[in-house]
């Protein structure tokens, strides 16, 4: 599966700001879409910006499928969402290393299954299953919260824990929408849930920025 | 440090002895991931996320009860004694990607 433009430029900007590849890699992987001749702070926080914010609206667009019953369209979401998370924890790993990168992935993927459990529940209209798969994504949100702290301890637990659980009560509202097949509300809900996505990456970009000042120049 | 420092230290198990071997569990993963050790030595595991890990022998599908050890938060430790040779499997009951290795070998190899 090719993944979208929008998720290439993702990857190539948070991957060159990391470090994966040299920027002259990323600006053939963008196609000349922009120019990264220096890693900043500002470039960082743009990157982690649009991979995160790209995870509600691939999130959204696999829940959708799911529950409208269109199984291709599912199975090329899922597996666009999937592309975004790898590189997600490319970007994690090219940081903190890669053995960090895969335990993020493993944890971040984990969060994904969670939702499916709700969206099946959704789609079932069993409210056992979805409360179940609500407690398991609000004991994410502390694990999710650990990991981020353990890596960096300029993001404390309390306040990432209840950004993710933010994150996971927006998404939440569009899943049920879409349930509901209410799409106003449902694509209302998806870009407040995408635009919740900026409390969680400025200041992860920050944490990262503070915690390695050497490698991310403050503009 | 004076000598009934020592005598409590070594009661409550605080200090490592020579002997002893090190695992840290850290950004949800076991460092070393994979250690070998002769037999006889003892493994302290300390925990430094903020959240409860396990170290559990086996595999999630095959947990073999070798040892099963909550790590409540940062700082709790556990240990075990490997007094047989062998390879041993463990990972975390909560979080099962995280997997370790303990390589035991007969001394004197």
């Amino acid at each position: 599966m090719q993944p979208t433009r929008s998720l290439r430029l993702g990857i190539a900007v948070v991957a060159a700001c990391l470090g994966l590849i040299s920027p002259a890699m990323a600006q053939g992987t963008m196609e000349h879409e922009h120019s990264m001749a220096t890693t900043t702070s500002s470039d960082l926080r743009v990157g982690l910006n649009s991979l995160l914010k790209e995870h509600v609206y691939l999130a959204a667009a696999t829940t959708g499928a799911a529950l409208g019953g269109r199984q291709d369209e599912f199975k090329s979401a899922a597996g666009a969402l999937d592309a975004n998370s790898v590189a997600l924890s490319q970007a994690i790993g090219s940081v903190y290393g890669g053995d960090a990168g895969t335990a993020f992935l493993a944890l971040w993927r984990k969060h994904i299954g969670f939702f499916v459990d709700y969206t099946t529940g959704v789609a079932k209209k069993d409210k056992k299953a979805q409360e179940k798969a609500v407690q398991d994504l609000i004991g994410y949100a502390s694990d999710f919260a650990a990991f981020l702290n353990s890596a960096n301890p300029n993001l404390p637990v309390s306040v990432v824990t209840d950004l993710v659980k933010a994150h996971v009560v927006g998404l939440k509202a569009a899943v049920d929408a879409q349930g509901q097949k209410d799409y106003a509300t449902a694509y209302a809900k998806t870009r407040e849930a995408a635009a919740h996505m900026q409390m969680i990456a400025d200041p992860l970009a920050s944490a990262i920025a503070k915690q390695f000042p050497e490698k991310f120049a403050m503009k | 440090m004076n000598a009934t420092w020592l005598a409590l230290a070594a009661l409550t198990g605080v200090i490592e002895s020579p002997s002893d071997a090190t695992v840290e569990v850290r950004t949800f993963q076991f460092r070393d991931k994979a250690i070998e050790i002769p037999v006889g030595t003892r493994v302290v595991w300390t925990n430094q996320d903020q959240i409860e890990h396990t170290v559990t022998s086996g595999a999630p599908d095959s947990t073999n009860g070798v040892f099963n050890a909550k790590l409540a938060g940062p700082g709790a430790t556990f240990s075990f004694t490997f007094t047989k040779a062998g390879t041993y499997r463990y990972f975390c009951d909560r979080h099962h990607f995280m997997r370790g290795e303990i390589r035991v070998t007969p001394r004197g190899e």
